[in-house]
């Protein structure tokens, strides 16, 4: 039953796991706007800004391939806002022209190339890298290999704004994510909740119960995995009643997926109610002064780390004003 | 026929040839005939126990090692329709009542007779065949199953189960959480179920005396494999068994041996149901 975990949490003893957590949020914040700030003639900023994250990263000890694992989910996005960026930016000076011809010989060959790439991947593990060799290969395919006459022929300039803005979001949106990862990979979903609880305090002026919401999100984090242990139950009890997912029609699966949907609602009402009169036996009474079991304390590292990112941030300003000004 | 395990291993993480992962259950092997058994299976909590009834019907496969269930082979590759495995094995969980969802009780126990193909004419006449049998009053038949108590609760469940006419029946831990009374009645039915209707009827359960008045073979577990496979009679007399996986005696025995040391009554065998115990008493207890 180890199977369910939530959140990327990865457990270490480094000192950005120490740091506390409210330093943590403000200064990803911070970086965050320090980044969106940085106008695209100051592109080296990024540089500068992505060697002090590779410093955190080897401070913080998470093993490289989790920041990889949450880049790789946004592989999509990136290649296509690139790609995007070179096909339609057309301002600046022409930096490389490719011809695509078109013809009957070699819209066969790329079928044949698919066809290849379909059957072969049901054998190998790495799909995507496949993937990409195949789609490097038609391109080579789509630019050399003219076996008949073409009867389209296209050609693609690549201009030198859309590789440079392209380039720019790329490595902005790649920032953002090893930045906000870092972030939830160092620090415990309960010391985030706590954080934000303190950073939201000043609501309470609105008359803004931040704490109930705080209570709220840790006894949400806290019951994911119950429930889903839960369900697995529920789906267990039922599938010895004959229920399956897999072979039943539209109509019976319909049925089937309320058959589940009743039970879990009738569960996790029980254990709301049988948690809220837990906790008031306990003395809890909504909205009123808690005391805490781990009271935050801002410590010189903290002071420290915060000194340095407002240093960075100031540098990203004055990076935007100097650009403004002419001066860049 | 039957159920047979041989040298089933298994292991939550699931197969993997390069990986060697903790295994909650280790080279079992066992047959359980598919008609007129009554097994228990005891051991203590994390031995094992609830994952065994569930290879039963296919609800796990096993990680290595073959589990045949009524004709069909389940290995780690078994890919094909579980359906007919669940509809001769059925299994009642621990606290079967979460299962419920219709809106009245008859609707609900149709349910499971529906889903292997009966008509709903059929199911509904199934439906009210089993209620009857758990001993539901028939003015409950139409009401929400949510407003009934938790003994009548599980019966409903429990007669869910029962209607899709399964050979071999599983309850994991059946007694638990029910009073005096619906215990009673409960382990009554199934040994109507297991006597009339030639059911196998296999039970997970920590109550000895359940033990030593209704099962004919315990099978004992610890640390995921099987260590002792007796009928209950010859597991208690083995006093070794017992003190090694720390397995009480029934109450009933408990409290002869008490009376024997005080001298109150004497005797060989030590009597392990109520009735040779009353016997042993009376002497003329009918």
């Amino acid at each position: 039953m180890n199977k369910v975990t939530f959140g990327s949490y990865y457990h270490s003893n480094s000192i950005i796991h120490k740091l506390d957590p409210r330093i943590k949020i403000i200064s990803i914040i911070l970086l965050m706007v320090g980044i969106f700030l940085i106008p695209i003639e100051a592109i080296y900023m990024f540089f500068i800004l992505l060697g002090l994250l590779l410093i955190f990263i080897i401070l913080s000890k998470v093993p490289f391939g989790k920041f990889l694992k949450s880049i790789k989910q946004i592989t999509f996005l990136l290649l296509f806002s690139f790609i995007f960026q070179i096909v339609f930016n057309r301002t600046g000076t022409v930096v490389a022209t490719y011809s695509i011809n078109i013809s009957i010989g070699t819209i066969a060959t790329g079928v044949l190339v698919y066809t290849i790439y379909a059957f072969i991947k049901k054998f190998v593990k790495f799909k995507m890298t496949l993937f990409f060799m195949m789609f490097i290969l038609e391109i080579i395919i789509f630019k050399y290999a003219l076996i008949d006459q073409s009867f389209f022929n296209y050609s693609l300039n690549i201009y030198s704004n859309g590789l440079h803005t392209g380039f720019y979001i790329l490595i902005r949106v790649l920032l953002l994510v090893v930045m906000s990862s870092l972030l939830t990979l160092t620090t415990k979903p309960t010391d985030m909740n706590v954080a934000l609880e303190y950073l939201l305090s000043p609501l309470e002026l609105l008359k803004i119960k931040t704490s109930i919401f705080a209570m709220m999100m840790s006894i949400s984090l806290r019951f994911i995995p119950t429930l889903f242990l839960e369900t697995e139950k529920i789906l267990k009890a039922q599938a010895s009643r004959g229920v399956d997912f897999k072979e039943s029609k539209l109509g019976d699966k319909i049925k089937q997926i309320v058959s589940l949907l009743v039970p879990m609602f009738v569960v996790s009402f029980r254990r709301a109610e049988d948690l809220s009169n837990a906790m008031e036996v306990r003395g809890y009474i909504p909205g009123a002064k808690r005391t805490k079991l781990n009271e935050l304390k801002i410590k010189l590292r903290d002071i420290l780390s915060l000194v340095v990112v407002v240093l960075l941030f100031g540098l990203c300003i004055t990076s935007l004003i100097l650009v403004k000004v002419g001066v860049l | 026929m039957g159920i047979s395990f041989q040298n089933v291993d298994f292991s939550y993480y699931g197969y993997s040839k390069r990986k060697k992962y903790p295994n909650i259950l280790k080279d079992i092997c066992v047959n359980i005939s598919g008609q007129s058994e009554f097994v228990a299976i005891v051991g203590h909590t994390g031995s094992g126990k609830t994952t065994f009834t569930q290879l039963c019907n296919g609800l796990n496969l096993p990680t290595s090692g073959v589990v045949s269930v009524m004709d069909l082979k389940l290995t780690h590759k078994f890919d094909g329709a579980l359906k007919p495995i669940r509809k001769k094995v059925g299994l009642v969980f621990q606290f079967p009542e979460y299962q419920l969802f219709e809106e009245t009780v008859l609707k609900d126990v149709a349910f499971g007779p529906s889903n292997f193909g009966y008509t709903k004419e059929e199911s509904i006449k199934l439906a009210k065949k089993y209620l009857g049998l758990v001993g539901l009053s028939e003015d409950l038949f139409e009401r929400t199953p949510f407003t009934l108590s938790g003994g009548q609760m599980r019966k409903v469940a429990i007669a869910g189960i029962l209607a899709c006419e399964p050979d071999v029946l599983i309850f994991d831990e059946p007694t638990v959480g029910l009073d005096g009374k619906s215990k009673k009645e409960l382990m009554n039915l199934l040994k109507v179920m297991n006597e009339e209707y030639h059911k196998t009827i296999i039970i997970v359960t920590h109550n000895m005396d359940v033990v030593a008045e209704f099962t004919k073979r315990v099978l004992v577990f610890n640390e995921g494999s099987i260590v002792c496979d007796k009928t209950p009679v010859e597991l208690f007399n083995d006093s070794k068994t017992l003190a090694k996986y720390s397995l009480d005696l029934p109450e009933v025995s408990r409290l002869a041996v008490m009376m024997k040391e005080q001298g109150l009554i004497d005797f060989d065998q030590v009597p392990f149901t109520t009735l040779s115990l009353a016997k042993l008493l009376g002497g003329k207890y009918e």
